[in-house]
């Protein structure tokens, strides 16, 4: 797959950019990424979207597009943006951030990334999904079985990490031992160790 | 896994499978343990220790969970067991709590003077130094019916001048 990928770094800060001959879209982040709960809960998406239609794209979170769930019409809102506070229930609200998107002709200079922040997600694994249809022009409807043509869809996972005390509660005052704890760790993938 | 250094059996580990496009598996680990507490007698009379219990009174709670890829996560809580005397060197904030409203106002009005320094009052300008005596003067006031005439008296006094006498 002719997939161009220019990496700048500063030792402190980095940014990536891609180009491709025809569309492709590709999650790099999260790739099974474990994301500790109690050192942030945070987890960050960066997608390679080379000659992917920006108007096109669904950003799927367990299955929930949070592009409309975010109030953006991405067929009329071309322009990078960003966008704070999209919760996916009241119950276990996740918090999206700094949600850009950075798409241009093959003749226009642009990194071709999506990237944005997701917060709060918790235990367990998570699916972060994204679609989208090629740009107009970028490859021929009806092409040869020997081609190559991304079907333009590409998950990554993340597995939150994380241990909940339930009793005894903070600041408890506890009559007499022994103490009665009980908690539970959890992740996405097995074997706590 | 540990709980304050107790090893904890991790062999009861459940999977839950999830669905691949709108969950993912969930592994968890139900921990259900009763931790002893330490003999502290005892353990003066002997000189050794016991780890992995609990202290009589204040004690922090620490879990702690390590993946097979030596990822890290915790959660952590204080509790007490028995009886605990109120800690002496509490913060700032709960004991303006605990003393109630007055004492939070002073604190406020010391706030003010401080971020004062420094400024010139202009002329028939009450400085804000001059506002936290006045409430202080109030404050600190009797209750006979002179002490009640005051802010009045106080209200007129303006500028940077003497400040006014304080009532006794």
């Amino acid at each position: 797959m002719p997939l161009l990928r220019v990496t700048v770094q500063d030792g402190l800060n980095k940014a990536q950019a891609f180009a491709s001959i025809i569309p492709y879209l590709d999650v790099l982040e999260p790739n099974g990424t474990v994301i500790s709960e109690s050192q942030g809960d945070v987890v960050s998406v960066l997608a390679a979207i080379p000659l992917v239609a920006p108007g096109s794209l669904k950003i799927k979170v367990n299955g929930t597009d949070i592009v409309p769930l975010l109030g953006l019409n991405p067929a009329t809102r071309s322009r990078a943006g960003r966008t704070t506070a999209w919760s996916c229930s009241a119950a276990n609200p996740v918090g999206v951030s700094d949600l850009i998107v950075r798409s241009a002709p093959i003749h226009q200079l642009s990194s071709n990334t999506v990237t944005l922040r997701l917060e709060g997600l918790g235990c367990g694994a998570h699916l972060i999904t994204i679609e989208g249809t090629k740009r107009v022009g970028s490859i021929p409807n009806e092409v040869t079985p020997d081609c190559l043509v991304d079907d333009l869809m590409d998950t990554g996972t993340a597995n939150g990490f994380a241990i909940h005390i339930f009793t005894p509660a903070p600041g408890e005052q506890v009559a007499s031992g022994p103490v009665h704890v009980t908690a539970r760790p959890a992740t996405g993938c097995p074997s706590p160790a | 896994m540990s709980i304050n250094t107790l090893d904890v059996d991790v062999s009861g580990q459940v999977l839950t499978p999830g669905d691949g496009v709108t969950t993912g598996d969930v592994v968890h680990l139900p921990i259900d343990v009763h931790v002893p507490v330490a003999d502290l007698r005892n353990e003066f009379d002997n000189n050794t220790g016991s780890p992995g219990t609990f202290d009589p009174g204040s004690n922090r709670l620490f879990a702690q969970a390590v993946d097979g890829q030596f990822n890290t996560t915790y959660d952590n809580l204080i509790f007490s067991v028995g009886p605990v005397a109120p800690a002496p060197g509490s913060s700032l904030a709960s004991q303006v709590q605990q003393v109630g409203r007055h004492a939070a106002e002073v604190t406020l009005n010391n706030v003010s003077v401080e971020v004062a320094k420094g400024l010139h009052p202009r002329p028939g300008h009450q400085r804000p130094g001059e506002v936290l005596r006045e409430r202080l003067y109030h404050r600190g006031a009797g209750h006979g019916p002179e002490d009640r005439e005051r802010p009045q008296g106080l209200q007129g006094h303006q500028g940077g001048g003497t400040p006014p006498a304080i009532p006794t």
